[in-house]
């Protein structure tokens, strides 16, 4: 699982390397893990954003809209990110090294309070675990390389990578504009999170076909013919 | 009518951008300079789905449509179109010519490797006198004990050095003409099949273009695809598919030269101002904006047209025509623009305003063109 903040006015190219560290993580040999995108911004762009990691290879995500809440800062961000993951199983969370929490690099830390697991900041690499549940991870700080192991379920803050960007694929495009991507209404008041499901972001692909039913095979024929004459295909 | 390209084509297109703007930029005069091809590029771009963008699953391909694929080789074109043409002779016109005509078994056989990327394809019609009459052609297939021999030369084929796999038109009823083409599938290596003289060029330099020679070559008869005769019918129909490819492509040669224009524009500053605040130039960036979109409009139409079923041929040729023409000159103008600077290789344009010069020549001249639109004009 990963988590990215988004602004309507922009991106941060930071929280890119989350996204790009967990399928990297994913695509190495004996890892059978799945890559869910959490996405904390304004709704178009969270939608957008969401589609964009699916394009990357991500098996799925949800937007997180944030569009009514008063100039958050990395305290909220953190209470609501910890709100939507605490009730999920997962291994790892990732996040980029500065998210949109005007730069005070804290939201991940304090996510990582508030769920009650470890924290490592400026990671390099991760290396899947093959035996156990500890990760091994390479830390780069302060002009210094370490070497940690881990124990999951943990959060990491990545730091990117722009010379091994991952690509956009075909197929990860059209399957993450065939889908409907869950868009969630937050709002952080104290200590308490707000959600409500605001809908389900319409699929962007082709048209889907239909199934005719209950039609004779005559009445088939016809509305097949009369469809693909309106296509042009005769 | 919607001008408008769907959120998902408008991905596909950012994503070709991204990898264009990085992987293919950097290297891209090195590889003009010694006549150098990418293929890991190219292939890396298969891995990722890109290359057989048009073509269905089982073919290897990605099951998009040709707007599509218009737009990754526009996109590729506005860096590299030297790779926008490599990629579009193997999908269009090698592509086209198998897809459209070969059976079932011939598809599962030739097309897979192709339109992965793993491999090239090329395409082998033109000769040395026949070039817009391809009724010239005298390369023969003679039927010997069940299999066909081919012999004689084509020339100018983009890939030709490095593809596997050739769709080539030859002779099998020379007394009637063109009439007597047919379409063969040839492999590299095939005994009998050399690579001939490589192509030294005045633009699309990285792209690898050749001599096929034919001497006594042996295929099956299961390498021919569709009915002996009808190759005339399939080049051209193949052609049509490819002036898309190659619409497409002078359209990111223009758009490429246009943006560096512009931002070379505002930033150069002569007496103590951006030049584009000399009117002059200003209204010829507004002119050549326009001529852009223009073209733009064409090949996407084209391109929706052949993807939805409608009659293709002129739409194809309109849009190659125009295209083409823009691409020539946006980029001559984009070189006089930037001046001296505009004259020397590290500022892209004149590689582009060499590329653009062959669009205007290659799979059907823009003379061929304005005979097809006329024609279809005057009936």
């Amino acid at each position: 699982m990963l988590a990215r903040q988004v602004k309507a006015d922009g991106e941060t190219r930071y929280d890119y390397s989350g996204v790009e560290a967990a399928l990297r993580l994913k695509a190495q040999p004996g890892c059978e893990a799945s890559v869910f995108v959490l996405v904390l911004g304004c709704a178009k762009e969270a939608v957008q954003q969401v589609r964009e990691a699916i394009a990357m290879g991500a098996d799925d995500g949800r937007a997180l809209d944030l569009s009514d809440q008063a100039e958050p800062d990395a305290a909220a961000f953190a209470r609501i990110f910890a709100e939507h993951v605490q009730e999920e199983d997962f291994t790892l969370l990732l996040s980029g090294s500065f998210p949109l929490d005007a730069d005070t690099a804290a939201t991940g830390l304090l996510t990582a309070v508030k769920l009650g697991i470890p924290f490592v900041s400026h990671v390099d690499s991760i290396q899947h675990a093959q035996e156990g549940t500890a990760l091994t991870v390479v830390r780069k700080a302060d002009g210094r390389v370490q070497t940690l192991s881990v124990s999951t379920p943990c959060l990491a803050s990545v730091l990117p990578h722009p010379e091994a960007p991952v690509y956009k694929t075909v197929a990860g495009i059209n399957r993450a504009y065939a889908r409907e991507i869950e868009l969630i209404s937050v709002q952080c008041e104290g200590s308490s999170v707000r959600a409500e499901v605001r809908g389900r972001e319409k699929a962007q692909g082709r048209k889907r076909g239909r199934l005719l039913t209950a039609v004779s095979t005559d009445e088939a024929v016809r509305q097949l013919i009369a469809e693909i004459t309106e296509q042009h295909m005769l | 009518m919607d001008f408008q390209l769907s959120e998902r084509r408008q991905a596909l297109q950012q994503a070709v951008r991204e990898f264009a703007e990085k992987e293919l930029l950097p290297g891209v005069i090195e590889r003009d300079e010694k006549s150098e091809y990418p293929l890991e590029l190219y292939k890396k771009l298969g891995s990722m789905g890109y290359v057989g963008l048009p073509y269905e699953e089982k073919y290897g391909g990605s099951g998009g449509d040709y707007l599509d694929y218009a737009l990754c080789v526009e996109e590729i074109s506005k860096v590299d179109a030297s790779l926008g043409i490599s990629y579009s002779v193997a999908m269009s016109l090698y592509g086209g010519s198998i897809y459209n005509g070969a059976t079932e078994e011939q598809k599962m056989e030739f097309l897979p490797d192709v339109f992965s990327g793993k491999a090239l394809g090329g395409f082998g019609l033109t000769e040395p006198n026949a070039g817009s009459d391809a009724g010239g052609c005298v390369t023969t297939a003679t039927k010997k004990d069940g299999r066909y021999v081919l012999n004689g030369l084509k020339c100018f084929n983009t890939n030709g050095p490095l593809a596997e796999h050739f769709a080539v038109y030859a002779l099998t009823h020379p007394e009637l003409g063109q009439k007597g083409l047919s379409l063969f599938h040839v492999k590299k290596g095939t005994p009998g099949f050399t690579i001939g003289k490589i192509e030294n060029k005045m633009g699309i330099r990285a792209a690898q273009v050749s001599e096929l020679v034919f001497e006594n070559c042996e295929i099956p008869q299961s390498a021919l695809i569709g009915e002996e005769c009808t190759g005339f019918k399939q080049a051209m129909k193949a052609l049509d598919g490819g002036r898309i490819g190659v619409a497409a492509q002078g359209l990111g040669i223009a758009e490429g030269a246009f943006e560096i224009a512009r931002k070379y524009l505002m930033t150069r500053e002569q007496f103590g101002k951006p030049i584009y605040r000399n009117q002059h130039l200003a209204f010829k960036m507004a002119e050549l904006e326009c001529e852009i979109e223009q073209a733009k409009y064409m090949v996407y139409k084209a391109a929706l047209d052949k993807s939805e079923g409608r009659p293709y041929t002129i739409p194809a040729a309109k849009a190659k025509l125009v295209c083409t023409n823009a691409a020539m000159h946006v980029t001559t103008e984009a070189v006089q623009m930037l001046g001296g600077n505009g004259y020397m290789r590290e500022y892209h344009v004149e590689r582009m305003m060499r590329d653009a010069k062959i669009t205007q020549i290659y799979e059907g001249t823009n003379e061929i063109q304005k005979l097809v639109i006329s024609g279809a004009l005057f009936r």
